[in-house]
């Protein structure tokens, strides 16, 4: 019994590890759609590469439906617009990209705090897009608290 | 025969006098040597953003098992037109009663009021779990702890932080300083200059128990029936 189990464990070991990794390296060499994107992708290698929900395959986003077109940028003027609290679009500006698809209804749902913040605050204060996941998404309680404090508090 | 009688009702009367008297008197002196400290809270639910810095550090601190709490920020919302919209948020924790209905239906004296703080608490070890505390207060906010078997609530942290000479630990959490906490009694403590300074009410005192949470109002939303 001992000897069948002996040998049967590393046999069983390695076909595990077999399944687990193959699909990982399948997923490496197919990249997504939206990382294929050479327009961006060229200069922005680093930093414009997607991994989250949003660059999902079947969602067919490209990098234009929430920055913007291209037009003259890097050297000329364009609409391009990031998101982050120290870009120079205005929240309301950033917040109208993610407003595209997800409706204001929806988000009420999902979470109150949409309702008081949406026009004031930018979505990339709390939410990433690019990362696997969303760090927002699983906060501890004690986190999310912290989290408001950073801005609101009384000094 | 009759004299005798007579005698036998007189001196029982006046031991019956006696009696009561010594007890009334009794009773006056006691009330008159507490002369303790008289704890209350202020909740600015203009100031409050819920949120629940304050539950999430009651927590921790009293060691509240999950599934029960001692505090609570209710929200109600969202009121007003998207994007201009607004909630509500009002403290729901031990209101501390002077005329406390916990305290009164408590048959083992479990359930007490403080002399020296004026804080409303339990002896968990006098408990015996009938739950008749939480059947009448009326702020249902007394519960079962899973883990002592005993009616818990909120206690002003006076076994924890206050012993240490500090704030509730929700009051020390609060980031936008909504919550105040003090003594009554003392005219130049912050919570007498906040609500002197405030308009401010208190929840369900046509019941005659005279809670020692204030609140400031926030904006109003619609009246819901």
């Amino acid at each position: 019994m001992s000897r069948i189990a002996g040998f049967s464990a590393p046999l069983l070991a390695s076909i595990l590890m077999l399944g687990a990794f193959s699909p990982a390296v399948t997923a490496a060499t197919v990249e997504l759609k939206i990382n294929q994107n050479k327009q961006c992708i060229m200069c922005h290698k680093r930093n414009g590469k997607m991994f989250g929900l949003h660059a999902n395959d079947a969602l067919d986003l490209t990098c234009q439906n929430c920055h913007g077109e291209k037009a003259g940028h890097p050297r000329k003027a364009s609409d391009l617009i990031g998101f982050s609290a120290t870009f120079v679009a205005e929240p309301d500006v950033q917040t109208a990209a993610c407003l595209q698809c997800h409706d204001v209804e929806t988000l009420s749902q999902a979470d109150w705090t949409h309702d008081v913040h949406s026009n004031k605050v930018n979505c990339a204060s709390c939410h990433q897009l690019h990362p696997e996941t969303d760090p927002i998404i699983g906060v501890t309680a004690s986190e999310r608290s912290e989290m408001c404090s950073d801005c609101h508090s009384a000094k | 025969m009759k004299n005798s009688r007579r005698l036998f009702l007189k001196s029982a009367c006046a031991v019956v006098v006696g009696a009561s008297g010594y007890t009334i008197a009794k009773s006056s002196t006691e009330t008159a040597v507490i002369d303790g400290k008289k704890y209350a809270l202020v909740h600015d639910e203009t100031k409050c953003i819920g949120c629940d810095a304050c539950s999430v550090a009651c927590r921790e601190v009293n060691l509240v098992p999950e599934g029960v709490s001692r505090l609570k920020i209710e929200r109600e919302g969202p009121y007003g037109e998207y994007p201009d919209q607004y909630f509500r948020f009002t403290r729901k924790s031990c209101q501390q009663c002077e005329d406390t209905p916990c305290v009164k239906v408590c048959p083992t004296g479990a359930a007490y009021k403080d002399p020296e703080t004026g804080i409303v608490s339990v002896d968990a070890w006098k408990c015996v779990g009938c739950q008749y505390c939480i059947a009448a207060c009326p702020y249902q906010v007394r519960f079962i702890n899973p883990v002592t078997h005993a009616a818990d609530k909120c206690d002003f942290c006076k076994e924890t932080r206050l012993k240490e000479g500090r704030q509730p630990a929700c009051v020390s959490a609060c980031p936008t300083k909504a919550l105040t906490f003090g003594d009554l009694k003392d005219p130049e403590s912050n919570i007498v200059k906040v609500l002197k300074s405030a308009p401010n009410y208190r929840s369900k005192t046509e019941l005659g128990t005279r809670p020692k949470v204030f609140r400031i109002a926030s904006r109003e939303g619609e009246v819901t029936l």
